[in-house]
C-alpha cells in the first residue's frame, strides 16, 4: 500500500515537476541555453530581429512551424513596427510571456515560436504551428452503403471538430491529458456531461493517468494498459474510425479516448453486442436491419463453430445425418491421407496465410494472390488428394462468415477461437464442442468492461435492452438509452410520431 | 464492496435452483416410476414435488431465523464449535458424494450413448476443468451464468414435446393400476432427480430482497421442476408400452431418437450435448457447495481457493466405482445420505434453533 503510494507519487513528480529555469536579462543567455538544451538539431531556426533599436531573437523548429504564419503573423509586424508594446506587436492568436526557459523549450516542441529581447526577464511565446492533415476519407474496414462516408484523420483537433460538428451541445466535455513520458501523446475524452456516468468518467481517467510508459502508440497501446482482462481473446474496448459511431456511442454515455497522430476512437465500455452492431443497421428499414443484424450474429457462431462441428460429426458422429448424405461424404473423404483435423487445421492456416498477405500487399499483386489462393490452391490441392472437397467448403464458409463482423478485433477473436475448439472436437467429438463453448460462454460471463458486464444485456438478462440486441427495433420504440454504461438520463426520445396520433383524433 | 458483487436477484436464484435441481436423474425417470407406479408414475412425480416445497418451507423458515449466514455458519451457531465442525463436515462430505454421484452417471450415460470407448477419466476432467473455472467465480457470475445456460433448459423441454407426435393415450390408463399406495411409494424415487433445492441452504444469505419473495422464488423453481418433471414423465408414459418401458433404462432418450429433424437423424445426440451443459452446470452447484464447506471447516471466509481441493475429491472418488452394482450401492448410499441432510438436518436445526431460542443477533 505504502509502496504504491510513493510510487505513485515519483512517478507524478517525473512527469510535472520539470526542473524550472528562469529567464536572464541577458539575451546570448538565454538563448544559448535553449539551444544547449536541443543541440544538435539543424531544424532548429535562429533570426537575429530588432524591435525599437534593442536587440532581439526569434527562435522556432523549422519542421513544426508554418513559414507563412511566421512571415505575416511575426516578423512583417516587427520590421513594421506599428506599436509601441510587443505585446499589441503581434498578430497570432497565441501569444503568451513567459519566464521559465524550460517550458519554453516544451512550447518550442509544440510548434510555438519564442522571441526574446534583450533587457527583457521575459520572453514571448508565439503560435505558429504547422498542421499537415491527409484527405478525409471513408475508413476502409468499415464501410457503410448508406450514412456519412467521412472518417477521422491522424490530426486530433481535426477528429474533434469532425464529433462537434455532428453533434453541437454544451455538454459535449473534452478534456485533454498527455501521456508517454517521451512522446507526451496529447490525448483527449469525450464525453457527455449530462448523460455519462460520473463514476465511468472519474475510472477512465484514472486507468488513464495511470500509465508510465515513455511511448504511446494508439489504438494498441491505451488498450492493453486500459483493459479489465488482457488474458482474453474478445476485444474490451470499441475501436472504430467513424465519427457517427463514436457520437451515437457518445449519446449511449459511453467515453471515446482518442489520441493525437491516430485516426481511431477508442469507446468504453462496450458489450460483445456492440461489435455486432453496424451504422448500416439504423439507416436501413427496421425490418431489414433485423435481418441484417441476425445474419451477422448467426455469421458469429458459424465462423467458430462450423469447423469444430465438422470435424466431430465426420470423424465421431456421422450417422447423425442422413444415409446417403454420409455415403457421399465419407465417398470423398476416404482418398485423404490424413485426419479431419490435421486436413481442416491445415486449409484453415493457408488461409490464414492468403489473408496476412492480402494485407500487406499493394492491391495490383492482391488479385494474384486471389487467383493463386482460389485456383490453384482450392481445386489444385483437392484434386491432388490433399484436402477434400466438403472441407475446403466448410473453411471458406467460415472465412467468408469471419469477415462479416464489422469490427476487426472482433473478427480476429472469432477467428482465433475456432483453433481450440477444432482440437476439443476432434478429442470428444460433440461433447468436447459443448466444453469448449460451455468455457467460452462463461469466459464471457465473467468478462467485465469497465463495471459493465460483457454480455449485457443477455446476462444478467435485462428484456428491455434486447430491442437494440439481436434484432432493431423501429426506432421510436427505443426510447430509453441502454442500460449497460449506466446513463444518467435514460430517455433519449419521447413521441417523435405524435403527429400520427393527432391525425387519427381528426378522423 | 464484497456484499455488493455477491448479491443476486430472487429470479437469478430460482433459476440457480432449477439449474441444479435439473439433472441426471431425469433421463431415467420414467422407467423408474413405471416400475412402480405404472400408469399412474406422473402422480408420483407430483406429489414428490409436493413434500419437496414442504421442505423448502421447513429450510426457508430455518434460514429466515439466521438471514446472514448460510448453513455452514448456523450449524456452528446451534451445535457450538466443535459439534458444528462435525455437522459442517458431514455436509461437505454429503456435497461431495452428490457432486460424485452426478458425474459418474453423467459420465455413464455419455459412455452409453456417444463415446462408448472414451475412459472415464477423460470424459470427466472436462468437466472437471469447466467445474472448476465456474465454481471459482463469485455468486454472481455463476448466477449470471445460470440464466444465460436457462435458456437450453427450454429447448430441452421443446424437444421433449416433439415426442407428442406419436403416443398413445390409451396406455396411461388405469391410473391406479398399481394401487395408490404403490404410487405413492414410487414418489421416493422420483425424489432422486430432485436435488438440487439444497442450494437454498447456502445462496439464501447472498439473494437481495424480502425473505418472502426468497420463498416465491424457490417455490417457483420447484414448481417448474416438477411440473416439467411429470410432463416429460407423462409423455414418457403415453408414448412407450409397458414392456418398452420396462427394457429401456433412458427412455428420454429413446422418445428423442425415435424421430428425425430433417437432415439430423440422431436428435438424441443433440439432445445430450445441450443436457451435458445442465449436468456440469449442476456439478459445478455441488462443487461450490462443497468448496464453500471446505472453506469454513478451515476457517476461511474466501471459498474460490477450496474449489479445486473439493473438485479434486470429487474427482478421485468418483473413479472409484467401476461396476454397475458400485453404482447401484452409489445411489443408495446418496439416497440415505439425502433423507439424512435434506430432511432430517435441517428439520432439526429449525426444532432446536426455537428450543435454545437461537436467532442470529443484530441483523440489518
Amino acid at each position: 500500500m505504502f509502496q504504491k503510494f510513493f510510487q505513485r507519487k515519483r512517478r507524478g513528480g517525473d512527469r510535472d515537476g520539470v526542473p524550472c529555469r528562469s529567464a536572464s536579462h541577458h539575451l546570448e543567455k538565454n538563448v544559448s541555453y535553449i539551444e544547449q538544451a536541443l543541440f544538435p538539431s539543424d531544424d532548429v531556426k535562429k533570426r537575429a530581429l530588432s524591435f525599437q533599436g534593442r536587440k532581439g531573437i526569434l527562435l522556432y523548429i523549422e519542421s513544426l512551424t508554418d513559414q507563412k504564419v511566421i512571415q505575416k503573423n511575426i516578423i512583417e509586424p516587427l520590421t513594421r513596427n506599428h506599436s509601441d508594446e510587443l505585446d499589441h506587436l503581434f498578430t497570432s492568436v497565441e501569444l503568451k510571456r513567459e519566464n521559465d526557459l524550460e517550458k519554453g523549450i516544451a512550447a518550442l516542441l509544440k510548434g510555438m515560436c519564442l522571441y526574446f529581447l534583450d533587457g527583457h526577464k521575459d520572453f514571448l511565446v508565439i503560435g505558429a504551428k504547422a498542421s499537415y492533415v491527409r484527405d478525409i476519407s471513408e475508413p476502409e474496414n468499415e464501410y457503410v452503403v448508406r450514412g456519412p462516408h467521412n472518417g477521422f484523420v491522424e490530426d486530433l483537433t481535426h477528429n474533434l471538430y469532425a464529433v462537434r460538428k455532428l453533434m453541437e451541445s454544451p455538454n459535449l466535455r473534452v478534456r485533454y491529458m498527455h501521456i508517454g513520458r517521451v512522446t507526451q501523446t496529447k490525448v483527449a475524452i469525450l464525453y457527455l456531461q449530462d448523460v455519462a456516468n460520473p463514476r465511468l468518467i472519474k475510472e477512465v481517467e484514472r486507468r488513464l493517468k495511470d500509465i508510465s510508459a515513455d511511448m504511446l502508440m494508439s489504438p494498441g497501446f491505451i488498450q492493453e494498459f486500459m483493459e479489465d482482462k488482457t488474458f482474453s481473446p474478445f476485444p474490451q474496448i470499441l475501436i472504430t474510425e467513424r465519427p457517427d459511431r463514436t457520437v451515437s456511442n457518445l449519446m449511449d454515455g459511453r467515453v471515446a479516448i482518442m489520441a493525437d497522430g491516430d485516426p481511431t476512437a477508442l469507446i468504453v465500455p462496450v458489450t460483445l453486442f456492440a461489435f455486432y452492431q453496424s451504422v448500416d443497421d439504423y439507416h436501413s428499414r427496421w425490418m431489414v436491419g433485423s435481418f441484417v443484424r441476425m445474419i451477422r450474429l448467426l455469421s458469429f457462431l458459424v465462423a467458430f463453430q462450423l469447423p469444430a462441428f465438422y470435424i466431430a460429426t465426420v470423424s465421431f458422429h456421422p450417422e447423425i445425418l442422413p444415409v446417403d448424405l454420409v455415403f457421399r461424404l465419407q465417398g470423398s473423404i476416404s482418398h485423404v491421407p490424413f485426419p479431419p483435423l490435421l486436413e481442416v487445421i491445415f486449409l484453415e492456416l493457408i488461409f490464414e496465410l492468403l489473408r496476412e498477405s492480402g494485407i500487406r500487399l499493394p492491391s495490383r499483386v492482391g488479385q494474384t494472390i486471389g487467383i493463386v489462393g482460389g485456383l490453384v490452391i482450392g481445386d489444385a490441392i483437392v484434386r491432388t488428394g490433399l484436402v477434400s472437397y466438403p472441407t475446403t467448403i466448410v473453411v471458406a464458409l467460415t472465412a467468408i462468415a469471419s469477415f462479416v463482423v464489422p469490427s476487426n478485433e472482433m473478427s480476429g477473436a472469432v477467428r482465433f477461437l475456432r483453433f481450440p475448439l477444432m482440437f476439443f472436437a476432434a478429442m470428444y467429438g460433440y461433447y468436447g464442442i459443448s466444453f469448449g463453448l460451455m468455457m467460452i460462454s462463461m469466459h464471457l460471463c465473467k468478462l467485465e468492461s469497465f463495471g459493465t458486464p460483457y454480455l449485457a444485456p443477455l446476462a444478467p438478462l435485462r428484456l428491455k435492452d434486447m430491442k437494440d440486441t439481436f434484432l432493431r427495433f423501429p426506432i421510436w420504440t427505443l426510447s430509453q438509452r441502454p442500460h449497460d454504461p449506466h446513463p444518467k438520463r435514460m430517455t433519449q426520445e419521447t413521441v417523435s410520431r405524435s403527429w400520427k396520433r393527432r391525425d387519427q383524433r381528426k378522423k | 464492496m464484497t456484499s455488493e458483487k455477491s448479491s443476486i436477484s430472487p429470479v437469478q436464484m430460482a433459476l440457480f435452483i432449477i439449474q441444479t435441481q435439473i439433472g441426471v436423474g431425469i433421463l431415467s425417470l420414467p422407467s423408474k416410476v413405471h416400475m412402480i407406479a405404472k400408469g399412474g408414475g406422473w402422480i408420483s412425480v407430483l406429489i414428490s414435488g409436493i413434500v419437496v416445497q414442504v421442505l423448502i418451507f421447513i429450510m426457508w423458515a430455518l434460514m429466515k431465523r439466521f438471514p446472514n449466514s448460510t448453513v455452514y455458519e448456523i450449524s456452528s451457531q446451534i451445535f457450538g464449535n466443535f459439534l458444528g465442525k462435525v455437522v459442517n463436515f458431514a455436509y461437505t462430505g454429503y456435497f461431495i458424494t452428490v457432486g460424485v454421484f452426478v458425474m459418474v452417471s453423467f459420465s455413464d450415460v455419455l459412455n452409453r450413448w456417444m463415446l462408448p470407448k472414451t475412459p472415464r477419466w477423460a470424459v470427466l476432467v472436462l468437466m472437471v476443468v469447466a467445474g472448476i473455472y465456474l465454481a471459482r467465480g463469485n455468486i454472481r457470475m455463476m448466477a449470471r451464468y445460470y440464466v444465460l445456460t436457462s435458456f437450453l433448459i427450454l429447448l430441452l423441454i421443446l424437444l421433449v414435446t416433439y415426442g407428442f407426435v406419436d403416443v398413445d393415450f390409451t396406455l396411461m390408463f388405469p391410473i391406479q393400476e398399481a394401487g395408490w399406495g404403490n404410487i405413492v411409494k414410487a414418489s421416493k424415487d422420483t425424489f432422486t432427480a430432485m436435488y438440487g433445492f439444497e442450494m437454498l441452504l447456502l445462496i439464501y444469505p447472498f439473494v437481495e430482497g424480502k425473505s418472502r419473495g426468497k420463498l416465491k422464488a424457490a417455490f417457483f423453481a420447484n414448481l417448474f421442476v416438477t411440473l416439467s418433471y411429470t410432463f416429460t414423465v407423462f409423455i414418457c408414459l403415453i408414448a412407450f408400452n409397458p414392456e418398452q418401458l420396462r427394457l429401456i433404462s433412458e427412455p428420454v432418450l429413446y422418445l428423442i431418437r425415435r424421430y428425425q429433424l430433417y437432415m439430423v437423424h440422431r436428435p438424441d445426440l443433440i439432445f445430450i450435448n445441450i443436457w451435458a451443459t445442465t449436468i456440469i452446470v449442476t456439478a459445478a452447484s455441488y462443487y461450490y457447495a462443497a468448496a464453500t464447506g471446505l472453506a469454513s471447516l478451515f476457517g476461511s471466509r474466501n471459498h474460490s481457493k477450496w474449489v479445486p481441493y473439493a473438485v479434486l475429491c470429487c474427482f478421485v472418488v468418483s473413479l472409484i466405482p467401476q461396476t454397475s452394482s458400485g453404482m447401484v450401492k452409489l445411489s443408495k448410499f446418496v439416497d440415505i445420505a439425502a433423507y439424512v441432510f435434506l430432511h432430517g438436518l435441517p428439520l432439526m436445526l429449525l426444532v432446536l434453533s426455537y428450543l435454545l431460542k437461537k436467532k442470529e443477533r443484530g441483523t440489518a
